[in-house]
C-alpha cells in the first residue's frame, strides 16, 4: 500500500525522473523496516542481532508461559478436598533460575557488542559527509563536498558507498530515524552526533522521533539511494542551479500542516487508481 | 467491643463528622481510602485523555485536535497516569495496609501523612487548570526535554504550571516515603523481625528508599529548568555553555527508578494474593526480598538506556545495555517464584487471582520487550517508536494496573467490609485483559514498522493498525465503567465480608486479616505479636 | 464486633499500652490540609508574581504568612500531644525521619554537583572562556568560619548536656554570629561578582551553576540560622531538659549537614578550577 505514496514523494523532491528510471529497474520498492526489507548492512546486522537476542530469551518466556498454563490446569481447585503442598523453598532451584538467566543475558549483551561497534564505527572511511541540520519542522541537508544545501527535500545519496551523516540542530532536539537503513540518532543543538550507512539502491522512509513541537508528526524523512550515475546526474542538476537559501521557518511552518494529509490523500488516490 | 472509660489525665479523642471528619483525619486508613478514590477519579480523567488520543489517531484525516492540543493531551495523559493515578493508588494501598500488616496503630507521622495527601490537591488543580491558561497545558511530553521546554520554544504558561505541580508532587512523595520508612523501621509489632515482614511491606520499603533518593534529583533538574524559563539562565542552553543532554541524564536518573516505584508495590501485592488463592505459603521469600532489593539498587544504575540514541558515548551504551539486562534476572526470579508458589496448591480462581495470573502473562511480555530494548542494535531500530509505547504500557498497564485490580479485589473486603461481585469481576477481568492486549500488542508491530511515538498524525500505511488499536480501547473503557459500577454497587450492600474472607490466615498469619473488616480506628485492640 | 487478637496473652503485657485502645487512634487535625493548601497557594502565587499579576505580591505574602501560622499551629499540636506519648520512641522516630529528609536534601545537591562536574568535564577549559577565576582567599576564610561554627555548636551542646546552660547559650550565640558572618561574606562575594566582575546568573552555564549552588546553600544556611535562633529562644525559656531536646539535636544535624555540603562545594567550585 505504501507504493501509492511514491509518485507524491517523487514529485515533491523533484525526483520524478530518477524515480521512474529506478522503478523501471525494479529497485524502487519502498523499504519499510529493517526486518522485512533491510536496506543496509547495518540494518541487516541489527535485525539479526535482535533475532539472536529473541531466540535466547524466548525459551525462558516459554517456560514461564507453559508453567503458567500447566499450574492453572493441574492445580485448580477441583473440589476433591486435595490438600495443598507445603514446600516453600528450594535453594538449588532458586540458584539455578538466578544463575542460568544471568549467564544468558550477559551472553546476549556481549554478543550484541560487535554489532553495536559495527553500527558505530564500521563506516570510518566515508565517501561523503553530509551535514544534517534539524529545524522546526524540516531537515536541511548540506553536501559540503559539492556546495549543495537543500531543505525540506529528499536526501539523495549514492548506493554502496559509506555515507557519513553529521547531525545537529538549530533549535530543539530532533531524532533522525530511517528504520530501513537501521539508523537512528538524535540531532541536538550545540553538539554534533554522528551516523553512517552504506545502502542498497532504494527509497527509504523515516521521520523525526524526538518530540520537537506542534508539527513533530510532519517532520518526515525520505532517503533516495541511487546508483552512482544517477547521483551524478542529480548533482549536476543541483549544482547548475544557484543554491537557494532554505525557506524561512515561518514560510515552512505555513506550508507544513497540510503536507501529511495531502500526502495521505494523494496516496489513497494513487492506491485507488492502482 | 471492650471499651473502658478513659482514665483521668488522658485526652479524649476529638471527633469530627461528615466532610470535616475526612479533611481533618490523620487515620492512615481514611487517608489511604482518599488516595485510592483520588487515583480512581484521576484514572477517569487520564483514561479520557487516552480515549481522545486514540480517537485522534483513528483516522489521520479527521484532524480532530490540533497537533498542539494533541501534544497537550499526550503530555497530560502521561503526567496524570504516572503521578496522580499509579503513584497515588499505590500510596493509598501502602497507607492503608502497611501499618495494619506490621501490627501498628498508625503511621509514624499521621499528620505528615495527611499533609502528603492534601498536597496532591493544589498540584492536581494546577495540572488541570493549566488547560485553561494562555497557550494551554504543557505539551512537551512528560520528560519535558529542553530546549523544547524552555521559554523560547514553549512560551505558554502550561509548562510553568506543570513544573510547579510536579515539584509539589515531589515534596508529597518524599514526605510520604519518609513516613513509610520510619513506620516500618520503628513501629513493627513485637516479634516482627525484618525477615518476617510481609512482602507488600518490603516492597514499600524498597519503593520508599527509591523515592527518597530519586525524586530530589527530578526536583533539582526541574528547578534548573524553571530558572532557565524564568530567570533567563543558561543551565540547558548550548549558547551559554549549558547542555540539554544533561537534563536527560538528570531526568532519567529519576525517571528510571520511577518505573520501579510504580511496579514494586504491585509485586508486593501479587506476593500476597497468589499464596492466599493457592492455599500455599509463598515460595522463596528470601529470594523475593533479595530480588526486590536488587531491582531497587540496579534500577539506579541503568538510566541512560533511555538515551541510547541521544549521542552518548560508545562505552556508556555498552555499560547501560549490560546493566539494563541484569535487571531482568531478579525480575525473572520473581516470576518463577510466583509460579512455584502456585505449584502444588489448590487454586481458587477468584477475580483477584485472575488478575494476578493475568498480570504474570502480560508483565512477562513487558519484560521481554524491555530486554529486547536493552539490546542496543535493536533499540536503534525501534527507539522512540510505538514499540517503546507498547513496552511501557505492558509494564504499566499489564503490570501496575493489573496488580492494582488484583489488590483491589483482594483487599476491598478488608477496606470496606463488603465483597465486590465475583460475577462482574470475571467480566471486568476478561474485558480488561482482552482490551489491553488488543490495544498494546499491535503497537509492537507499529513500532517495528517505524511509526514514531508522540505523533498527532501519521502516514497512511499505519492506518489499519491504528484503527484496530483504537477499537480495542472500547474494551478497556467497558472494563473501567463496569468496575466503577461494581464498586458503587458493592458499597451499597451491607457489611458482610467478615474478618478474613479469603481464609488467608489459615495459610500464614497476616495481621490485616486478624482484625475486623473494616478495622477500627485504632486497628488492633491489642498490638498483635508474632509467635 | 469482634477483634481477633493473635497472641492475646502476650500482647497485654506490652509496656506502654493503655487499656483503652481508642486513645491510640491519631488525633484529627486541620493543620495538614491548611499547610498543604498554604504551600500550594505559595507556589501558585509565586507563579502569579512571575506573571506580574497585580496584587500577587500581597497574596503571596498572605499565603506565606498563612503557611507559617499553619506550620506553627502544627508544631504546637505536636508539642501538646507528645506529652502523652512515649518520648523516647517519638524522638527516635523524628530523628530517623529527619535523617531521611537530609538524605533527600543531599540528593538535590547531588543533582547540582552532577550538573557542575558534567559541565566542568565537557568544557574545553575551566573556568569556561570569558569567565573569571573565582577568588579563593575570602571564601577560604568563610569556609574556616563555617566549619568552625560546627565546632562551636558542638561545644555548646556539650556544655548544655553537662549542665552549663549559660555557656551553652553563649556558644550557640557565637555559632549564629559565625553563620551570619559567613552569609555576609557570601553576599559580599555575590555583590563583587555581580557588580564588579559582571559575572551574573545569566552570563553562562558556569555562572548559573555557581549562583544556584551557593544560593541554594545560602538558603540552607539561613534556614539553619532560623532553627538555631529558635533553639536559643527555647533554651532561654528553659524548655529543654537533659532528656528532651529533640529540636536541639535536629538543628545540630542540620547545621552539620549544611557545613559538610559547603566543604564539598568549596572544593568543587573554588579549589577545583585548574583544568
Amino acid at each position: 500500500m505504501s507504493l501509492g505514496l511514491l509518485p507524491l514523494y517523487a514529485q515533491q523532491s523533484g525526483m520524478a525522473q530518477a524515480m521512474a528510471q529506478a522503478a523501471a529497474k525494479g529497485s524502487a520498492a519502498p523499504v519499510r523496516n529493517a526486518f522485512d526489507a533491510p536496506g543496509s548492512r547495518e540494518a541487516i546486522r541489527a535485525a539479526a542481532e535482535s533475532l539472536h537476542a529473541l531466540l535466547w530469551v524466548i525459551p525462558f518466556i516459554l517456560i514461564a508461559y507453559i508453567l503458567l498454563a500447566y499450574v492453572m490446569i493441574r492445580f485448580r481447585d477441583k473440589g476433591d478436598g486435595r490438600k495443598p503442598a507445603s514446600f516453600h523453598e528450594n535453594n538449588p532451584l532458586e540458584f539455578l533460575w538466578t544463575v542460568i538467566p544471568l549467564i544468558v543475558v550477559v551472553s546476549v549483551a556481549l554478543h550484541s557488542y560487535p554489532t553495536l561497534s559495527f553500527m558505530e564505527f564500521g563506516g570510518n572511511t566515508p565517501a561523503m559527509t553530509i551535514d544534517v541540520v534539524g529545524h522546526q519542522f524540516f531537515w536541511e541537508y548540506k553536501y559540503p563536498k559539492y556546495g549543495i544545501d537543500i531543505s525540506n527535500d529528499t536526501l539523495v545519496v549514492p548506493a554502496n558507498q559509506v555515507i557519513d551523516l553529521d547531525l545537529t540542530s538549530v533549535d530543539v532536539i530532533h531524532g533522525f530515524y530511517v528504520p530501513g537503513l537501521g539508523i537512528q540518532m538524535d540531532a541536538l543543538p550545540g553538539r554534533i552526533t554522528n551516523l553512517w550507512f552504506k545502502a542498497k539502491p532504494g527509497y527509504y522512509k523515516g521521520q523525526c522521533t524526538q518530540l520537537c513541537g506542534a508539527d513533530h508528526a510532519q517532520m518526515l524523512i525520505s532517503v533516495q539511494v541511487v546508483p552512482e550515475d544517477q547521483f551524478q546526474a542529480w548533482l549536476a542538476r543541483h549544482s547548475s542551479q544557484t543554491a537557494a537559501p532554505p525557506p524561512s521557518p515561518a514560510a515552512q511552518a505555513a506550508a507544513l500542516p497540510a503536507r501529511l494529509s495531502e500526502a495521505n490523500s494523494a496516496g489513497r488516490q494513487a492506491r485507488g487508481k492502482a | 467491643m471492650s471499651t473502658q472509660v478513659a482514665t483521668a489525665g488522658t485526652i479524649q479523642p476529638r471527633q469530627y463528622h461528615g466532610v470535616l471528619d475526612w479533611i481533618t483525619t490523620t487515620d492512615h486508613k481514611k487517608i489511604g481510602i482518599m488516595y485510592i478514590v483520588f487515583a480512581l477519579i484521576n484514572a477517569w480523567f487520564g483514561g479520557s485523555l487516552a480515549g481522545m488520543i486514540r480517537l485522534n489517531l483513528y483516522n489521520p484525516d479527521w484532524h480532530l485536535f490540533s497537533p498542539q492540543l494533541y501534544n497537550q493531551l499526550m503530555t497530560m495523559h502521561a503526567t496524570i497516569m504516572i503521578f496522580l493515578v499509579l503513584m497515588a493508588a499505590f500510596a493509598g494501598f501502602g497507607n492503608y495496609l502497611v501499618p495494619l500488616m506490621i501490627g501498628a496503630r498508625d503511621m509514624a507521622f499521621p499528620k505528615l501523612n495527611a499533609f502528603s495527601f492534601w498536597l496532591l490537591m493544589p498540584a492536581a488543580m494546577m495540572l488541570y487548570g493549566s488547560f485553561f491558561v494562555a497557550g494551554g497545558a504543557a505539551a512537551d511530553g512528560w520528560w519535558s526535554y529542553p530546549p523544547l521546554s524552555t521559554a523560547q520554544f514553549s512560551a505558554g504558561h502550561g509548562e510553568d504550571l506543570w513544573i510547579l505541580a510536579v515539584l509539589l508532587l515531589g515534596i508529597s512523595s518524599i514526605m510520604g516515603a519518609i513516613n513509610f520508612l520510619v513506620t516500618v523501621i520503628d513501629m513493627r509489632a513485637p516479634g516482627m523481625t525484618w525477615m518476617k515482614l510481609p512482602l507488600f511491606v518490603w516492597s514499600w520499603v524498597v519503593t520508599a528508599w527509591m523515592l527518597v533518593l530519586a525524586v530530589p534529583v527530578l526536583s533539582g533538574a526541574l528547578f534548573m529548568l524553571l530558572s532557565d524559563r524564568w530567570l533567563n539562565t543558561g543551565f540547558y542552553r548550548p549558547a551559554l555553555g549549558g547542555d540539554p543532554l544533561l537534563y536527560q541524564h538528570l531526568f532519567w536518573f529519576f525517571g528510571h527508578p520511577e518505573v520501579y516505584i510504580m511496579i514494586l508495590p504491585g509485586f508486593g501485592m501479587i506476593s500476597h494474593i497468589i499464596p492466599a488463592m493457592s492455599r500455599k505459603k509463598l515460595f522463596g521469600y528470601k529470594g523475593m526480598v533479595m530480588a526486590m532489593w536488587s531491582i531497587g539498587i540496579i534500577g539506579f544504575t541503568v538510566w541512560a538506556h533511555h538515551m541510547f540514541t541521544a549521542g552518548i558515548s560508545s562505552t556508556a551504551r555498552v555499560y547501560f545495555s549490560m546493566a539494563s539486562m541484569l535487571i531482568s534476572v531478579p525480575t525473572g526470579v520473581k516470576i518463577y517464584s510466583w509460579l512455584a508458589s502456585v505449584w502444588g496448591g489448590v487454586i481458587r480462581f477468584t477475580t483477584a487471582m485472575k488478575f494476578a495470573l493475568g498480570f504474570i502473562f502480560t508483565f512477562v511480555l513487558g519484560g521481554l520487550s524491555g530486554l529486547m530494548l536493552a539490546v542496543v542494535p535493536f533499540d536503534i531500530l525501534v527507539h522512540n517508536t510505538y514499540f517503546v509505547v507498547a513496552h511501557f504500557h505492558y509494564v504499566l498497564v499489564g503490570g501496575s494496573v493489573m496488580t492494582l485490580f488484583a489488590g483491589t479485589y483482594y483487599w476491598f473486603p478488608k477496606i470496606t467490609g463488603r465483597m465486590l461481585s465475583e460475577k462482574l469481576g470475571s467480566w471486568i477481568f476478561w474485558l480488561f485483559f482482552i482490551g489491553l492486549n488488543w490495544v498494546f500488542m499491535p503497537m509492537h508491530l507499529l513500532g517495528i514498522e517505524g511509526m514514531a511515538r508522540r505523533v498527532a498524525n501519521y502516514r497512511i500505511e499505519f492506518r489499519p493498525l491504528n484503527q484496530f488499536i483504537s477499537e480495542g480501547f472500547i474494551f478497556m473503557l467497558a472494563a473501567g465503567l463496569l468496575f466503577t459500577y461494581s464498586v458503587i454497587k458493592a458499597l451499597r450492600e451491607p457489611k458482610s465480608a467478615g474478618d478474613d474472607p479469603w481464609q488467608t490466615n489459615e495459610i500464614e498469619t497476616h495481621f490485616e486479616w486478624a482484625t475486623s473488616s473494616p478495622p477500627p480506628a485504632y486497628n488492633f485492640e491489642e498490638i498483635p505479636e508474632i509467635q | 464486633m469482634e477483634h481477633a487478637s493473635l497472641a492475646s496473652s502476650a500482647a497485654a503485657a506490652h509496656a506502654g499500652l493503655h487499656a483503652d485502645p481508642s486513645e491510640h487512634a491519631p488525633q484529627p487535625s486541620f493543620w495538614p490540609i491548611l499547610l498543604a493548601g498554604g504551600m500550594g497557594a505559595v507556589v501558585f502565587f509565586v507563579f502569579l508574581v512571575y506573571l506580574g499579576v497585580p496584587l500577587a505580591g500581597i497574596l503571596l505574602a498572605a499565603a506565606i504568612l498563612g503557611s507559617l501560622v499553619a506550620a506553627s499551629g502544627w508544631a504546637n499540636t505536636i508539642a501538646v500531644e507528645r506529652r502523652r506519648m512515649d518520648p523516647v520512641q517519638t524522638n527516635k522516630d523524628l530523628t530517623r525521619g529527619f535523617f531521611f529528609f537530609l538524605a533527600s536534601e543531599a540528593m538535590i545537591f547531588v543533582s547540582y554537583f552532577e550538573y557542575l562536574y558534567y559541565t566542568h568535564f565537557t568544557s574545553a577549559q575551566w573556568p569556561p572562556a570569558g569567565m573569571p577565576r573565582l577568588e579563593t582567599t575570602l571564601p577560604g576564610i568563610a569556609t574556616l568560619i563555617l566549619v568552625g561554627s560546627s565546632f562551636t555548636l558542638n561545644w555548646g551542646i556539650h556544655a548544655f548536656l553537662s549542665g552549663r546552660k549559660s555557656a551553652a547559650k553563649n556558644w550557640i550565640l557565637l555559632t549564629i554570629a559565625m553563620g551570619i558572618v559567613f552569609l555576609g561574606m557570601q553576599g559580599f562575594e555575590w555583590g563583587f561578582l555581580n557588580g564588579v566582575m559582571g559575572f551574573t546568573i545569566t552570563t553562562g552555564a558556569y555562572s548559573a551553576a555557581y549562583f544556584l549552588m551557593t544560593g541554594f546553600h545560602g538558603a540552607h544556611v539561613t534556614v539553619g540560622l532560623i532553627m538555631l535562633g529558635l533553639v536559643y529562644w527555647r533554651m532561654e525559656k528553659g524548655e529543654y531538659t537533659q532528656q528532651y531536646h529533640m529540636s536541639l539535636k535536629a538543628a545540630e544535624y542540620y547545621w552539620h549537614f549544611v557545613d559538610i555540603v559547603w566543604v564539598f562545594l568549596f572544593f568543587s567550585l573554588y579549589l577545583f578550577q585548574g583544568h
